[in-house]
């Protein structure tokens, strides 16, 4: 970028820039989903694009733009210091002008200054359209991250409280109702299909099978047991009879 | 295999008459079918079954509870209703029941069974709670430890 070239200020700086990003948008349209990837790129990453050509006539007409309006502004400038002193001294300024513009100008021909001028345009040009789309870019996507922002903190949570009664005494309902005879007519019949061919759970089915008939038959034993003695004892204190072994 | 810590290592009179109980009630529905069902299905298929047949079913019938008692003391000293009690029989020194011991105990019990049950009385009055038929034969009936 010339260094004495910048961006515009300011708004027109922006909406230069913002010009630039939708040309660049619109000659990829149509180029293919590649095209699309380097532009979304371009703009997410901040990377400065490739430097415009300096001879396009986009940046010789915005450098020439940028030239009149510095001598526009020169002139308005002059005619504001001058005022009414140059009503007066308007033919000796003039004759003294001329002396001074013939002097400075080169001895080259009107054509070789010509292209000169047309230059130094294009190079303005081109990097006045890189500093704006520059410009464009920051300024974009602060606009933009400042409205995701705001729209998350003070939109989407009333949203969505305004919305929860609603979701949850119509849609939610209405999802269940419709969802309930698909899962129960599609989903199950294959989830236990697949539980019944589980081999973890066909074993743990039949660990708790022997679980429980283990239980019952040492619950039956445990009885049975109790009886035995309590026959036993109520016998020999029937018939007054006693133990004479150490087996219990 | 040893008793549960709280009862004495022997078998009382319930768990045995309970075995004996599923023990019989298994043996007449086997005998049943091996009498009857098989010259019935002859009958079905086709018409009055032969004599031979008859005969045989017959023996099969009578000598039925004999081997089943023979077998399951013999090979393991469980029949399936002391299995499910949870008892076994053993020799007085805890050995296994030989194929004739089996045999005898077996065979006395089927041909005496009055004098069979009457003599479970001692296992009220033992104090390795034998039956008379025990003490006969030389054996006695233990807790099977489930744990063991």
């Amino acid at each position: 970028m010339s260094d004495q070239v910048q961006a515009p200020a300011g708004l027109a700086g922006v909406a230069l820039g913002t010009a630039v990003l939708v040309a660049e948008r619109l000659r990829r349209i149509g180029r293919g989903p590649r095209a699309d990837e380097e532009v979304q790129d371009l703009l997410t990453s901040g990377v400065e694009p490739a430097p415009a050509d300096s001879r396009s006539p986009v940046a010789v007409a915005v450098g020439l733009t940028q030239q009149a309006v510095d001598l526009t502004q020169q002139g308005v400038g002059l005619a504001l210091r001058t005022g009414a002193r140059v009503t007066d001294a308007t033919r000796e300024q003039a004759r003294r002008l001329a002396d001074a513009t013939r002097a400075a100008l080169p001895d080259a021909s009107p054509i070789d200054t010509a292209r000169d001028t047309v230059a130094a345009a294009g190079v303005r040009g081109r990097d006045t359209l890189v500093a704006s789309r520059s410009a464009a870019v920051v300024a974009l996507r602060a606009t933009v991250d400042d409205g995701l922002g705001w729209i998350e903190k003070s939109i989407v949570p009333r949203m969505v409280d305004d919305l929860m009664p609603y979701l949850i005494s119509s849609v939610v309902p209405r999802l269940v109702e419709g969802a309930i005879p698909e899962i129960r007519s599609k989903v199950i019949p294959v989830v236990i299909d697949d539980l019944t061919r589980d081999p973890r759970l066909q074993e743990l089915i039949s660990e708790q099978s022997r679980g429980v008939l283990a239980n019952a038959t040492d619950e039956l034993r445990e009885t049975s047991a109790t009886a035995d003695d309590k026959i036993e004892t109520s016998f020999r204190r029937m018939f007054h009879l006693h133990h004479t072994n150490g087996d219990r | 295999m040893t008793a549960p810590s709280r009862h004495p290592p022997y078998a009382g009179l319930v768990s045995r008459l309970a075995g004996l109980a599923i023990d019989a009630a298994l043996l007449a529905v086997a005998s049943t079918l091996a009498a009857g069902g098989v010259p019935a299905l002859w009958a079905a298929l086709d018409g009055e079954p032969p004599g031979w047949l008859k005969a045989t079913a017959g023996l099969i019938a009578v000598v039925l509870p004999a081997v089943y008692f023979t077998t399951c003391w013999w090979m393991t000293g469980q029949t399936l209703g002391s299995l499910l009690f949870g008892t076994v029989v053993r020799r007085a020194d805890g050995r296994h029941v030989g194929l004739v011991r089996a045999l005898l105990r077996a065979v006395i019990g089927l041909a005496i069974p009055v004098l069979w049950l009457i003599g479970l009385v001692g296992v009220l009055t033992d104090d390795r709670r034998r039956a008379w038929h025990d003490r006969l034969f030389g054996t006695v009936v233990r807790y099977v430890d489930r744990r063991n």
